[in-house]
């Protein structure tokens, strides 16, 4: 059993039709990867497991148990982090009310460690710890919004295209960063460029226009298709 | 472009945005305004003075009030986005509920005796009229909330539409029970004590003579204000709150029950127009009149002071400015009292059109 399984779900934002019938699975202890053009369907995949745009049809389950029917906040609760898009840290808070935010009840007891822990992995937060979060760079908003869905103790991560807009070396820097996660944590990523991934990634899921048309766990495998690649991945190999 | 057009540039852009230019500008009109009521008024300077201080006094506990109403309009509309036409109408009930209880338990008070002094029966009779007031109101709000306007989030014309019904259903049972709006019902008129706890005076001798419910509200609103910047800063909900003024979606997705924070916000914001109009009762005691009143002040407060993610201090500054002027023109100018904040809203309009605090 997979700690996350998504099952032949359909998704509609207001009226659109967003989702066709999209099954992955989240293997514990792994980083599955989503990829594919914009607007094939990611982030919905994603909002569709928290909950923020909960499936017409299909089943999700969390830990062996079905999710899809619950508010999102209490699918949070249960365990899972999430990285937006766009980031979408509180401008008007500073760094530290930020994470108290996110921090939820059971998290307070440790918070000292909590904070440690997070200062060791992105030491630029400590830095600006009393500064208003809109005063940081992209790189350090983004460094935030991954730090946010730190500070609890989630079993799994949803992040949705953390290296976007970001420098090479903030990107590399971030990446890194994430694969030290690993060694803790379940992760599900959405990332365009999936060269940055190849080394991080254990599992990869190709999305077109609301449906999956690729899968595997062997990028090479994978991306031997130029065809595809060029197609999906929005690259001309040569 | 010519050379000159660029330093004009320059100077119309030092003078849009310097605080110094902003804050000069302030004194010299607070400046003149002071000197030419002086010259329009044929006395001396000594009187001139007293009605001064008066003004200022006056002025200060008006705009407290005023904030303590508009705070829980601001976080309503902040928050749940929802721009609650019934406000005043929460706060002229206010006033009536605070009137009935604190009358109620006055008797009930004075009849149990264990009280036997007066001053401290007026006292207790107030504190539970307070709370009495804002947990009814409470109970309102949320009710509203859950019952209605929950259904309508996102959907701004029937937000608007509902909570204008309420409006008139409110100010509607207001007066079938307590009249229309020329009589002004009143604590000293009716109570059986002859004096209000906070019903005297402070004699500062040669004529400078403040009323004690005056410093009480000035005293308990600048609390106020300092309590609330606390719990925004401070407290877990508080935080909560402030980030889904910004985000609201994002906070139900770090796993907080933003339904449950939207009513809750709901019932904080009656209760403290509730409050607030309990609070004005023995000043200017309760009138069904003084929901669309009260309501237009908070609208022109949240206009000229910026509503813009959760910035209270636009809100305060706002409060102060509206009553502020309100009180100085009853003083020196009643002819424009009544209009004076639609003056000063179309100043601010023209100049800073996202409001004291906005960014535009
Ligand atoms: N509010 C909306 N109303 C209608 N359609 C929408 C809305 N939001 C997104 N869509 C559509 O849903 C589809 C999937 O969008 P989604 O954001 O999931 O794509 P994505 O794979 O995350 O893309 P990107 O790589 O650009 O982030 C797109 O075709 C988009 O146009
Ligand atoms: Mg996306």
């Amino acid at each position: 059993m997979s700690l996350l399984e998504v099952n032949d779900i359909h998704v509609y934002i207001q009226s659109f039709y967003i989702l066709h019938g999209v099954s992955f699975e989240v293997p514990k202890g792994e980083v599955t990867v989503l990829l594919g053009r914009n607007g094939s369907g990611k982030t919905t995949a994603m909002k569709a497991i928290l909950g923020l745009l909960p499936p017409r049809q299909g089943s999700i389950r969390f830990k062996g148990d079905e999710i899809s029917h619950l508010p999102a906040h209490k699918i949070v609760q249960q365990g899972i982090g999430y990285v937006p898009d766009t980031r979408r840290i509180f401008n008007t808070l500073t760094v530290e009310q930020n994470l108290l935010v996110a921090m939820r009840r059971s998290g307070t007891k440790n918070q000292e460690d909590k904070f440690e822990y997070i200062f060791n992995l992105f030491p630029d937060l400590k830095q600006f710890w009393k500064n208003k979060a809109r005063s940081l760079s992209g790189g350090q908003q983004q460094m935030l919004a991954v730090a946010r869905a730190l500070v609890n103790e989630n079993d799994l991560l949803l992040i949705d295209e953390p290296t976007e807009g970001l420098s090479p070396l903030y990107s590399k820097n971030l990446l890194r960063s994430l694969s030290q996660l690993k060694e803790t944590k379940t992760i599900l990523l959405v990332e365009q460029n999936f060269r940055s991934v190849t080394a991080l990634g254990d599992r990869y899921y190709i999305f077109d226009d609301g449906k999956i048309v690729a899968s595997g766990e062997d990028m090479a495998k994978l991306t031997a298709d130029k065809e595809l690649v060029s197609r999906h991945l929005g690259v001309t190999t040569t | 472009m010519s050379i000159e057009t660029s330093i004009y540039q320059k100077i119309k852009k030092f003078i849009l945005t310097s605080r110094i230019v902003k804050i000069l500008t302030l004194v010299i009109i607070l400046i003149l305004s002071i000197y030419w009521a002086y010259s329009q008024i044929e006395i001396s300077v000594d009187a001139f003075t007293l009605k001064f201080g008066r003004s200022i006094i006056d002025g200060l506990a008006y705009s407290m009030l005023l904030f303590l109403m508009v705070s829980g309009f601001f976080v309503i509309f902040g928050l749940c986005d929802v721009i609650n036409f019934a406000h005043g109408a929460f706060f002229m009930l206010g006033g009536f509920i605070g009137y009935e209880i604190y009358l109620a338990s006055e008797i009930y008070l004075l009849d149990t005796a264990f009280l036997n002094n007066n001053f401290f029966v007026s006292l207790l009779a107030f504190f539970i009229a307070c709370i009495g007031t804002a947990s009814i109101l409470a109970v309102i709000g949320g009710g509203i909330e859950v019952f209605t306007i929950k259904k309508y989030y996102g959907n701004v014309t029937s937000q608007i539409l509902l909570t204008i019904g309420f409006m008139f259903i409110i100010a509607k049972l207001a007066e079938i029970i307590w009249g229309a709006p020329f009589q002004t019902f009143f604590l000293d008129s009716s109570s059986q004590l002859n004096y209000f706890f906070l019903g005297g005076v402070i004699n500062l001798g040669t004529g400078l003579v403040f009323e004690v419910y005056q410093i009480f509200l000035i005293i308990f609103g600048f609390l106020f204000a300092g309590g609330m910047f606390l719990v925004f800063q401070k407290t877990r909900v508080g935080l909560q709150i402030q980030a889904g003024i910004e985000d609201a979606e994002m906070v139900e997705a770090l796993g907080i029950n933003i339904t449950r924070l939207f009513t809750l916000v709901f019932m904080v914001g009656a209760a403290l127009a509730g409050l607030a109009g309990v609070i004005l009762v023995p000043w200017l005691g309760a009138n069904t009149g003084h929901g669309t009143t009260y309501l237009i002040f908070a609208f022109v407060i949240v206009v000229v002071g910026g509503a813009h993610y959760g910035r209270f201090e636009g809100t305060f500054f706002g409060a102060l400015i509206v009553g502020m002027s309100i009180k100085f023109c009853e003083y020196f100018f009643p002819d424009i009292s009544s209009i004076i904040v639609f003056i000063i809203m179309s100043v601010i309009l023209v100049f800073k059109p996202g409001g004291l605090t906005g960014e535009h």
